[in-house]
Parts: structure tokens; C-alpha cells; sequence
């Protein structure tokens, strides 16, 4: 999985919310209208509860810090690979529909990694937002929203119906991610 | 206490003394409202203001009651030793919205960090407090007006902490506690990008 991260490709889709005037209201619907954006961070979530405790909880705090380390390499301009946020949905869609559970330190790095990069995605378009803490705050919290979609979703994993379930939205998203990053769709 | 703990506070305004001085951000004038309504409802026009408070509200809450007593007469002071140094010009000199923002980063940073720093809240409370003073002050107004002004905003600020540390001091269950620790996160990684552009 860890190797999926080195393939660079094109810029993410999730900027459709540059015609919205600057603030928190661009801010927030700047993960949610980009469908990539949308599925690796319930990913995230999905992953996290099918991971259960310590990482369900640990995850949204330490994401949103990490993903600002990586939108402050945005702002201020410092370049990275081009990954797909595509990449990580596939990845991540994968380790849920393969029930994968590393030690929580290798989670905490694939997911970290991603989370540099999703933030490095949303930083670059900071410096032209008209209230830069606004911006911020609310693609930080839809962020933490869809990885609480992904987890509230993820506690399904307590029932074998629910596994199944889970299991196969992690499938769907990896397809998903797939069609994007071939643009399929 | 450990010697990390100790320079916690120390280096807290080292953080924050970083940021190069830039524009503040709070000036927006309420329209139709007297200068003690102006002064009140100020606090809850100017984002960074609120969300440093709400982090400090939680911080102190999860320091316990008892530390935060002290922490809270710290603020007070703080608030008036900022208009004071709003009065007296500090804004054009004192590195304020980096203040702010560091104030935000770190205290977001421990809120989602949960530990017990005893020697950092009264610290916290105090920078936090000067900080959002020195940037609440009205720029035009005349001496009398901007007093009227002040006490309506640290009324309102210190209600408004008061509130947030009771608030959540009332959500004790594991799942409400994380929950705090994922605003305290929100709170540091959105100060944290903003902190960033200072560095472009």
C-alpha cells in the first residue's frame, strides 16, 4: 500500500469551491464538493473504526494537526509529489475491504502521509482565500465531519452483518478512487 | 513537574513572538449599537478572538476548577493590561495577530494534547487575554467611549470563557471528552495554517 504513495499524478479535483466567496463557507465545502476529497476521509473513518481503539479515537485528533503540517507546506509554497487524493482513497478503500490492521504506528504513517498531502491539496489554495482563518477552520471541520461519517458508518464492524458492510463500502471506494484517478468518472 | 513542563509558558510567547507584527484583526464596528453593546458583542464578530477563547475555556476546564481560578484572575488582569497597551499604542508595535494565532495554536495543541500543565494556565490565561485586548480596542474612539467599550467587551469575554469551561466541564462521558480534544485539534490546525502565511 505504502508503495501506491510514490505514484505522482495530476492536481485534486476539490477546488469547485473557489467561486464561493472566501471564508468558511469556502472553506468547508472545499473537501465535500470534491468526491475524491469525499471518499479517501471517510475512508479515513472507516478504517480508524474498523481499526477500533486506540486508533478510532486517536485519529481525529492527530489527523487534522498532521494535514495542517501539510497545508502549512502549501501555503508557504513548499512543493510535493503530485499524488492523487485518488491514490489515497484507493489505498485506503483497500486496507478497509481487506480488513487490514497493522500495528498502529504503520496505520498511523499511511494515514499521516495522505493527510500531508490532502492538506498540502487545501493550503495551496488558502493564500487566496478572503478570510484565511475562516477557510481553514472550515475545511478543518468538514474534514473531521467526513472521518465521523466514515467512523459512525465503521461501528458496524461490532456486528458480522455490519463487517460485511463495511468491507464492501472500503471495495466501493477503492473503485471509486480508481474511476477518478483514470477518469472514469 | 518536569523542566518541559516549567518552560511550557516560556515558550509560548517564544512561539508567538515569532509572527512578524501584522494588521489586527479586530475592528468592526456594529452599526445602530451603543459603545457598551458594541463592546460586548465585539468579541463574537472576530473568529480568531472567538476560537481562542474557546480554547482557552477548554484548556482551563480540563486543568480542573481549582487551577483555573487563579488562571481566571489572570485573564481579567490581562484584559485590562491590554487596553491599556491598546490605549497606548502597543497594536503598532506588538506582533498581535501572531499573538492571537499562537495563542490558538498551542492552546489547541494542549487541549488536544489533555494533560495536566499546572504552570501553564495561569500563563495561558494571561496571554490570551492581553492578546485579545490589545486587538479589541476601537481605533477612533474617544477616551471615555473605548472604556465604556472595554468593559463591555471583557464582560462578555469573561462570561463567554465562564460559559465554555462550564459547558464543558458538563460533558464527562469518554466519547464528549474526545470530542473536546477533536475542537481543541480543529482549533490548532486551523492557527496553525493561518500562522503559515506569515511565513510566505
Amino acid at each position: 500500500m505504502a508503495a501506491v504513495v510514490v505514484f505522482a499524478c495530476s492536481p485534486a479535483w476539490a477546488h469547485e469551491g473557489e467561486g464561493i466567496t472566501g471564508g468558511f463557507v469556502s472553506g468547508f465545502f472545499h473537501p465535500i464538493l470534491g468526491p475524491d476529497h469525499v471518499i479517501a476521509m471517510v475512508a479515513v473513518g472507516l478504517w480508524g473504526a474498523f481499526l477500533g481503539a486506540p486508533a478510532i479515537w486517536v485519529l481525529p485528533i492527530v489527523f487534522p494537526l498532521v494535514m495542517a503540517l501539510g497545508g502549512m507546506l502549501g501555503v508557504i509554497g513548499v512543493p510535493l509529489p503530485g499524488v492523487e487524493i485518488a491514490v489515497s482513497a484507493i489505498a485506503l478503500g483497500l486496507a478497509v475491504a481487506l480488513a487490514a490492521r497493522p500495528p498502529l504506528w504503520v496505520a498511523a504513517v499511511i494515514v499521516g502521509v495522505f493527510a500531508i498531502f490532502h492538506g498540502h491539496a487545501h493550503g495551496t489554495e488558502l493564500p487566496d482565500a478572503a478570510d484565511p482563518i475562516s477557510y481553514s477552520l472550515g475545511f478543518v471541520m468538514a474534514t473531521g465531519l467526513l472521518h465521523l461519517t466514515g467512523i459512525s458508518f465503521g461501528l458496524l464492524v461490532r456486528w458480522p452483518a455490519g463487517k460485511i458492510a463495511v468491507r464492501a463500502a472500503g471495495s466501493l471506494i477503492a473503485l471509486a478512487g480508481a474511476a477518478f484517478l483514470t477518469g472514469a468518472v | 513537574m518536569s523542566i518541559k513542563t516549567k518552560r511550557l509558558p516560556v515558550l509560548i510567547v517564544a512561539f508567538s513572538s515569532l509572527f512578524a507584527t501584522q494588521p489586527a484583526w479586530a475592528h468592526v464596528a456594529v452599526e445602530g449599537a451603543d459603545n457598551f453593546t458594541a463592546g460586548m458583542l465585539h468579541p463574537f464578530f472576530v473568529l480568531p478572538h472567538l476560537l481562542v477563547i474557546l480554547a482557552l475555556g477548554l484548556f482551563l476546564d480540563q486543568q480542573g476548577i481549582a487551577k483555573a481560578r487563579p488562571a481566571l484572575a489572570a485573564f481579567v488582569m490581562a484584559l485590562a493590561g491590554g487596553f491599556a497597551g491598546a490605549a497606548l499604542d502597543l497594536v503598532s508595535v506588538f506582533p498581535v495577530r501572531g499573538l492571537l494565532l499562537g495563542a490558538a495554536l498551542c492552546l489547541g495543541l494542549l487541549v488536544a494534547w489533555s494533560r495536566a500543565l499546572p504552570y501553564a494556565v495561569v500563563p495561558a490565561a494571561a496571554v490570551t487575554g492581553f492578546a485579545i485586548a490589545l486587538d479589541s480596542l476601537p481605533e477612533d474612539g474617544a477616551v471615555w467611549s473605548n472604556l465604556i467599550s472595554a468593559v463591555g467587551t471583557s464582560l462578555s469575554l469573561s462570561f463567554t470563557l465562564l460559559n465554555v469551561m462550564a459547558f464543558a466541564s458538563m460533558l464527562t462521558r469518554g466519547w464528549q471528552r474526545i470530542g473536546l480534544r477533536v475542537l481543541g485539534s480543529w482549533i490548532g490546525a486551523s492557527a496553525l495554517m493561518v500562522a503559515a502565511l506569515s511565513l510566505r
